[in-house]
This record gives structure tokens, C-alpha cells and sequence, in this order.
């Protein structure tokens, strides 16, 4: 796994670098000592997991987070910041206290690890920039936030100059705009229905027949789509075989 | 009151003592109230009792002199109205009433016997009583005014108290909570895990600094004093175990006048603003800041002025780490308010575009305000 090391103070890096070096299936690509540093270098890199301080000067990291587009694997570190962590109240969230402690870290390592060689059996076929349903995406709405799997996302709607995604119960907005989105989603799973929304086809519950030709989809969610014209036949073209 | 009623109406007419009396009660309450204001300006109710009766005994008898000189006026005024208007009435106030075979010569003996009974020593008795009841109503005037500042004191005593207590409470919650910022103990113990690998000596001198400064905020209690000098060294603990995690994006310095090492101020104030500057300021800059500490002795007040880089901005949304900005120093001011009533004064604003101060005033030779 390529890793990168983000944290403000040189001597915790250095002293996670050396916990790290114990891990043969750890490869430290890099280190970030401000947010913006690290956005530089995930974007350059393509880490596959960023350790990640809270606190730090400038931007912290959870504002870095929101500034990504692919999101690498993320166990963060603090050295004391319980509120900060309380924001994340439906993920299992993997963080590790300062000083770290060996055996968290080699269970925290271990499961990250776990996660992406199952990712990388399931998308053999992966094309450059595209965001799979195993991918995650960072999502923060006012206090709270989220960590989601695509493939947990039903919906994704425009709500002004944001979009609102739908998952579990929860509807937060994020800051891309839906044609952006569009450009990066895996065109096989997620489909745009209409201007306003792109669905996620494993989603669907039924399909009828609408007017003129055009179609009403019912997701599990309990959300109804409805397909415009143009929109219909792209859709019958991609369900035919 | 009534006395003097049943004294007047014995030989008046029942409206004309009764007017005349109520002359009297609103004189009295007159006098009270002028007699309330000299009080309340002389700040009797702060004496104690044995200094106060004599007071309010001399006060009460002039106030009774006075009231009775008023009312003996008012009482002849009146006098003068009713016979200026029917000069018989005379004989019916002196209060001898028509007899029926009593001759006019009798009748003189009879007025000028009554006429006598009004003059001389039996006058200065009639007066003497008077002022005697009246005096006897301001001194009962006075005991129910005390005796209600005395309570409406005590209950402020017992408020001031209480809030006092809930503040020392408060002050040492939030010295375990603030002042040893656990964020900041934690970072140091990693750094210091960190420079046992790369720097033996230097971790060495970390562990030492980290233990003065637990020592000195575990030691001192929030209301003994310490000198400057120990406070300087606590702070220069804290600065270079923050300097290990900050590395060059910390400069201090300190410019501390040689007189006011000596002088005893209340301990965590200076480290208290210290750590405010480097948790809001310093730790947000990335490319760091300064921090000048300097204390002086001027007209009889140590002044200690804490500048950094940075801005202090406006709380808009209070969450977390900017309450937590606000705790800190509102509690150092409680302190030296505690300490030193109005004399004292902290005060934190933008010097400029760039830089922070915290100015800290403490008086140096006062008579200390201390509870407790």
C-alpha cells in the first residue's frame, strides 16, 4: 500500500514512520505537513492510504478531506480531540490516538489492508479517474460526517449550486455539480435520468411505463424518478443485451 | 402617635387635633426621610452595633426635639387660626364647659386656674413627653431600618460567598480542563517519544520540562501567589516543549524588567495567555509566529504584556476550541477580580493588523481582597 504521512509536527512523523517500518505491506510514498502540502501530494502520488492528523495549521483535516476528489483510505490520528471525533457518528471510523499504540496500529493497518485487496479483486477493469461503486467518497454536512461507499448512494439530486445525495436516511449536500459527477461516476451503475438526477441502478426496485413513452423508476429508497424522453431510450439501449 | 393625639385632643376640638396631628406623622416621616438619606450617605449600616446605638440614640432625641419644636408650631398656628377666627373659642379649648349657676366671677377664677395650669413647670413636663415620644418613635424607626439592612447584608454576604465558592470550583475545574491542555500534554509525549530515537539529551530535557510544568499547575492553588520569576520559568517550560512540536514556526523572547521579578502575582495567569497565543494564533500560521513577553513596574502597577503574531477575531459560532479561548481568560479575570477587585484588569485586542496583545494589570501594594 502506498502510503502518505500527514501531520504537522516532523517528529510525529517521523516517529509513525518509524512504527510503520515494521509493516512489510506498507510503502511510505511520502509526508505532508499542511493540508495544502497534502492535497499536492495525494493528487501527484495516488497514495492508497493517508495517515491524517486532525489539528493542523491552516486547513485541518477534515477540510482537506472535503477537498479531495478520490479519497485514499484514511486512518486519522489525534492526540486528544474527542469532539472532533463525535462528528462521525455512523461510520466505524478508524483513528488512532498520539502516542500509537503497536498493536492498534498493525489492527488498524491490517484492516485497511483487508479492504482495498477486496477492492482490487472486484475492479479488475478499472479505468483511469473513474469512481467504482467501491470507491468512497467524504461527505460533510455542517457537524456531521460521513465516509460512503458509492455503492450505498441511491441517488444523487441538484439542489441549487449543490447536489443532495441520498443514503441510508440521510440526505447531506455536497459542493459538485451533477455534470461533474456525471464525468467521474462508472457510467454502468450510475445512470442520469433526467437534468436534475443520476440514479444508481442497483437501486431500483421497479420500472413502469410513463407518458409518452417515457418511464417511472421506483427505488428502494422509496424515491420515484422519473426518466425524460432522450433519457428513456439511453436506458432501454443499456438494460438490453 | 396616638399619645400625642390623646394629649392634644384633650383639650382641642376633635378636627383641629386631628389636623394638627397629621401634621405631626407627615413632619415625622419627613424628618425620617431626610434623617434616611444622611444615614445611607454616612454608610451607618456598614458600622457595628456598639458603634451604632450612641449614633442612633443622639439622632433619634435631636430627631424628637425637632419634630416636637415643629408640631408645638404648627400646634400654635393652629391655635391662632381658630381664635383669629372666633375669639371665644379660647375658653372652649382651655376646655372648662358652660356651667349653669356658676357666676361670671367664679368662671374667671376657674379660666385663669386652667389658664395657670398651661404655664410653667407643667409645660417643660408637657414637652418633655413630647419629645420623649416622639423620640421613642424615631428610635423604633431606626432599630426596624437597621435591623432590615443588617439582614438585606447579610443574605449579599451569603450571595457573594456562594458565588465565590462556585467560582474557586469553577476556576479549578477548568485549570485541570485548560490549563493543562490535554491536547497539548499528549503531543508532547509523542514528540518526546519521537526525540528518544533522534535525540537522547534533548528528550531528556523535555521529560524535565513537561514535569516542572505538571508540578507547578498540580502545586499551586488558585489563590496563592507566586513570584514572576517562577511564573517566567513555568513558561519558558512550556514554550520549549511547544517549540518541539512547532519547531521554527515558534520565536519567543522575553524582555522582563529586573524589578518586577520579584513580584507575586497569581499563578497560571501569564501561561494561561501564553498557551492562548500559541493554541489561536501560532498553531493556525503556518509558516508560525512570534511571542514577546514583558513585564514592567509602573506607577505602583506590574504591567506584563503578551504580544503575538496573529489576529484575535470575533466569536461567531462558539464551538469548542473558541469556548474553550473564551473559559481561559474569562477565568483569569474572574481570578484577579477575586483577588484584587477593580484594581486588577486583563485585557486582550488586536495591537494592529498583525499582531495580539494581552495586557495584565495588577496593583502592587494593595490591601488585598481576599474571601475566605
Amino acid at each position: 500500500m502506498k502510503t502518505l504521512i500527514i501531520d504537522d509536527s516532523r517528529l510525529a512523523r517521523n516517529e509513525l514512520k518509524r512504527l510503520l517500518k515494521e509493516f512489510d505491506n506498507v510503502q511510505i510514498v511520502g509526508e505532508a505537513a499542511s493540508a495544502d502540502e497534502a492535497k499536492e501530494k495525494i493528487n501527484e502520488l495516488k497514495p492508497d492510504l493517508i495517515f491524517l492528523d486532525i489539528q493542523m495549521p491552516g486547513k485541518n483535516g477534515f477540510e482537506l478531506l472535503e477537498e479531495l476528489e478520490v479519497l485514499p483510505e484514511v486512518i486519522f490520528s489525534t492526540a486528544y480531540d474527542e469532539h472532533a471525533l463525535k462528528a462521525f457518528e455512523y461510520n466505524a471510523l478508524d483513528y488512532l490516538v498520539k502516542p500509537v499504540q503497536k498493536q492498534r496500529l498493525a489492527g488498524s493497518v491490517s484492516k485497511v489492508y483487508d479492504k482495498i485487496k477486496k477492492r482490487e479483486n472486484e475492479q479488475n477493469s478499472n479505468q483511469e479517474g473513474i469512481l467504482t461503486i467501491n470507491d468512497q467518497v467524504f461527505v460533510k454536512d455542517g457537524e456531521r460526517c460521513w465516509f460512503v461507499q458509492l455503492a450505498e448512494i441511491r441517488l444523487f439530486e441538484v439542489s441549487g449550486n449543490y447536489t443532495t445525495v441520498y443514503f441510508d436516511t440521510s440526505k447531506p449536500m455536497i459542493t459538485r455539480t451533477l455534470n461533474y459527477l456525471e464525468s467521474r461516476l462508472d457510467e454502468k451503475t450510475f445512470f442520469r435520468a433526467n437534468r436534475q438526477q443520476i440514479i444508481n441502478l442497483k437501486w431500483i426496485e421497479r420500472i413502469e411505463p410513463w407518458f409518452s413513452g417515457s418511464l417511472r423508476i421506483y427505488l428502494k429508497g422509496g424515491e420515484e424518478i422519473d426518466v425524460s424522453r432522450r433519457q428513456t431510450l439511453k436506458f432501454k439501449e443499456l438494460m438490453s443485451f | 402617635m396616638l399619645t400625642s393625639f390623646l394629649a392634644m385632643a384633650m383639650f382641642m376640638p376633635l378636627l383641629p387635633a386631628l389636623g394638627t396631628n397629621l401634621m405631626a406623622i407627615l413632619l415625622g416621616v419627613f424628618i425620617s426621610h431626610l434623617y434616611r438619606g444622611y444615614v445611607k450617605r454616612k454608610n451607618w449600616k456598614d458600622l457595628s452595633i456598639p458603634k451604632l446605638w450612641p449614633k442612633v440614640l443622639l439622632a433619634s432625641v435631636l430627631q424628637g426635639t425637632l419634630l416636637s419644636l415643629l408640631t408645638l408650631i404648627s400646634l400654635i398656628a393652629v391655635f391662632m387660626l381658630i381664635v383669629g377666627s372666633d375669639p371665644d373659642a379660647i375658653n372652649k379649648l382651655i376646655g372648662i364647659p358652660p356651667m349653669e349657676g356658676v357666676d361670671e366671677e367664679a368662671m374667671q377664677k376657674l379660666r385663669q386656674a386652667s389658664l395657670e395650669n398651661f404655664s410653667g413647670g407643667k409645660m417643660i413636663v408637657f414637652l418633655l413627653s413630647f419629645v420623649t415620644s416622639f423620640a421613642i418613635y424615631f428610635i423604633s424607626w431606626s432599630a426596624l431600618y437597621f435591623a432590615y439592612q443588617y439582614l438585606q447584608k447579610a443574605r449579599e454576604m451569603e450571595i457573594e460567598k456562594w458565588k465565590i465558592s462556585a467560582s474557586v470550583i469553577d476556576a479549578e475545574l477548568s485549570t485541570l480542563k485548560a490549563q493543562i491542555n490535554p491536547h497539548f500534554m499528549f503531543n508532547s509525549l509523542n514528540n518526546i517519544r519521537s526525540l528518544v530515537a533522534e535525540d537522547t539529551e534533548r528528550a531528556r530535557d523535555a521529560i524535565t520540562h513537561l514535569s516542572d510544568l505538571l508540578r507547578f499547575s498540580i502545586q499551586f492553588d488558585q489563590y496563592e501567589k507566586v513570584s514572576l520569576d517562577k511564573e517566567l520559568n513555568i513558561v519558558e517550560d512550556y514554550l520549549k516543549l511547544e517549540a518541539i512540536q512547532l519547531e521554527e514556526r515558534l520565536r519567543y523572547t522575553f524582555d522582563i524588567d529586573k524589578s518586577s521579578r520579584e513580584m507575586l502575582i497569581p499563578p497560571m495567569i501569564v501561561q494561561t495567555l501564553v498557551e492562548n497565543a500559541i493554541k489561536h494564533s501560532i498553531n493556525n500560521l503556518p509558516n508560525g509566529g512570534e511571542i514577546v513577553v514583558k513585564a514592567a513596574v509602573n506607577n505602583g502597577y506590574l504591567l506584563i504584556n503578551i504580544t503575538n503574531t496573529g489576529q484575535m477575531k470575533r466569536i461567531e459560532k462558539p464551538i469548542s476550541s473558541e469556548q474553550r479561548r473564551g473559559i481561559g481568560i474569562q477565568n483569569a479575570k474572574e481570578r484577579l477580580r477575586l483577588l484584587y477587585g477593580e484594581n486588577a484588569s486583563l485585557t486582550v485586542q488586536n495591537l494592529n493588523e498583525k499582531v495580539v496583545c494581552a495586557t495584565v494589570k495588577i496593583p502592587l501594594n494593595v490591601k488585598e481582597k481576599r474571601t475566605s
